[in-house]
């Protein structure tokens, strides 16, 4: 397997029972956690857009679940994300929904558009 | 015509121009951006997904957050900022440039004594690859797919062909089929994937998505929208071979062949240009051929990570600072490539120079590789690499100090 935990894409080989994985390939301990987590239970960030209300500046707003999920519920959990809509300023970091147990978080802020001063 | 006068222009407000800004602010010049969009960002708005900032925040942020971080630190800094305003044209004046621009405020001219190039890439269109049959809807570069779904939430389609497999294809691989529209297959001409290996497992292993390696699209098919595509499988030179087509059944191409460094804007200026890079040659500032003149980010030459962007283009804000107010850029020389290698950049090293990274591609994979750069016969600086790979750019740090000498890399299997 390919670590995804940095850009240097270490090829990683996994050995051994699920209670005594050993790790060969990795340059750091990341690689080592990575192969172990993805032989158990593999695990992504989402990251996807909910719709904004008019006035906030944009049509989307980009958000990044705050913990890895199980890989086999991103899709779902993604579709699922699509009747959302942010109607409010928004912070960058602020939690912006949750869905059962997945905490999403506002990937950027949304402020009100002002007045055009042109 | 209204007209406004800066130590340093800034042209485009993505992470190089944003870098940029922010370093030749604080070495204490009047810093303008202009930028076309109606916020800051540049391509990172609509690169949703993570991985981004890992050697320079250490965290895996998505693109957007990155821009806001860096967004937020531009406007903290007395930095004009004019977005929705599009330069059209620049001329080199007694003390600097001159950029006209079109903005809501109307026509108008920006004065600067040193200018900073940060228009980013272009994406390689169908038209510039040989693609025959109808031109129907339906038919995308990964880039405006990108902007589709991320920026206005519109799905191009429901069932989707890629062709090529650079790492804006694999991204939108995943996140089309994230939003529930079928993703067919990833064809790639080359025999071995353009894009970094993690996005491979990350962006089509985890959805289950074929990658067809030496393969590509030959003939759209359909009338008012795709309807299908004609792949064939390609030789040695990427040529597709007789008798091998099939037809694949889609309503949407997704384009990823690969990026152009955007500087239309300067050629008339008569600035000197790398063929390799296809942008101008720079130094280890981003300083072009023309003093006060400077290139950074992916039009200086298209790069992997935005970390590595927002660090070379910090260097490139001081120096435009410096060199706005009248410091000499220095000597020249030459740094002269290899063979197994597809770039160097800088291209030339102002003296003295102290420790510069240079960065690279290799033409090939190659395996058990050392580099080795000289001057005068002398080493300047030497990296060993298990394995280089074309679709990873790599660095090597030398130092230069004395002597004027051309400085030559030269590289061996061993």
């Amino acid at each position: 397997m390919i670590c995804i935990s940095c850009p240097r894409g270490c090829e990683l080989s996994v050995q051994g029972s699920s209670d005594n994985l050993i790790v060969t390939g990795n340059h750091c301990p990341k690689g080592r956690e990575f192969a172990i987590s993805e032989t158990i239970r593999p695990q992504r960030f989402l990251t996807t857009t909910v719709s904004v209300a008019p006035g906030l500046g944009c049509q989307r707003l980009a958000v990044i679940s705050r913990d890895p999920i199980d890989l086999d519920r991103l899709k779902d959990l993604s579709l699922s994300l699509k009747s959302f809509c942010i109607d409010h300023e928004i912070e960058l970091g602020q939690e912006v929904l949750r869905l059962g147990d997945a905490v999403f978080l506002a990937a950027s802020s949304l402020k009100k558009e002002k007045p055009d001063e042109r | 015509m209204r007209t406004r006068s800066f130590d340093v222009a800034v042209i485009g407000s993505g992470p190089a121009g944003m870098a940029a800004a922010i370093s030749a602010s604080d070495e204490g010049s009047s810093v303008v951006i202009i930028d076309r969009e109606g916020r800051s960002g540049g391509v990172l708005k609509q690169c949703v997904h993570d991985g981004f900032g890992l050697e320079r925040f250490h965290k895996r942020l998505s693109g957007p957050w990155y821009a806001q971080i860096e967004s937020d630190e531009v406007s903290r800094r007395p930095i004009e900022v004019h977005q929705d305003t599009f330069a059209s044209r620049i001329e080199k004046t007694p003390s600097g440039f001159s950029i006209f621009c079109s903005s809501p405020r109307g026509f108008e001219r920006i004065d600067c004594a040193a200018l900073i190039m940060a228009t980013g890439c272009r994406e390689r269109t169908s038209k510039q690859i040989a693609i025959h049959g109808t031109r129907p809807a339906g038919i995308f570069n990964a880039g405006t797919a990108q902007n589709m779904v991320n920026i206005h939430g519109i799905l191009p389609g429901r069932k989707a062909v890629i062709l090529g497999s650079g790492d804006i294809g694999l991204i939108m691989a995943r996140r089309l089929s994230l939003e529930g529209c079928q993703v067919i297959g990833v064809y790639e001409a080359k025999s071995e994937p353009s894009g970094l290996a993690r996005n491979i497992h990350q962006c089509l292993d985890d959805y289950h998505i074929p990658l067809y390696l030496g393969t590509t699209v030959t003939r759209c098919i359909g009338i008012e929208r795709l309807e299908a595509v004609e792949v064939a499988k390609t030789d040695s030179s990427m040529h597709p071979i007789a008798g091998t087509e099939q037809i694949v059944s889609c309503d949407t191409l997704v384009i990823s062949v690969g990026l152009i460094a955007e500087n239309e804007l300067i050629k008339p200026l008569g600035v000197k240009m790398d063929k390799a890079t296809s942008a101008p040659v720079t130094d280890q500032y981003s300083m072009t051929s023309i003093n006060g003149l400077f290139c950074t980010g992916n039009c200086r030459v298209v790069f992997d990570l935005v970390d590595t962007v927002s660090k070379t283009s910090m260097i490139c804000g001081r120096r435009a600072s410096q060199i706005a107010r009248k410091a000499s850029a220095g000597p020249a020389v030459q740094v002269v490539s290899c063979t197994d290698l597809a770039f160097v950049c800088p291209q030339v090293i102002r003296m003295p120079a102290g420790k510069v990274q240079l960065h690279f591609r290799p033409k090939k994979v190659l395996r058990d590789y050392m580099l080795t750069a000289s001057q005068d016969g002398k080493i300047i600086g030497q990296k060993y690499y298990s394995v280089l790979r074309p679709a990873q750019m790599e660095d090597i740090e030398i130092s230069a100090d004395e002597s004027q000498a051309e400085i030559r890399l030269e590289g061996e299997s061993r």
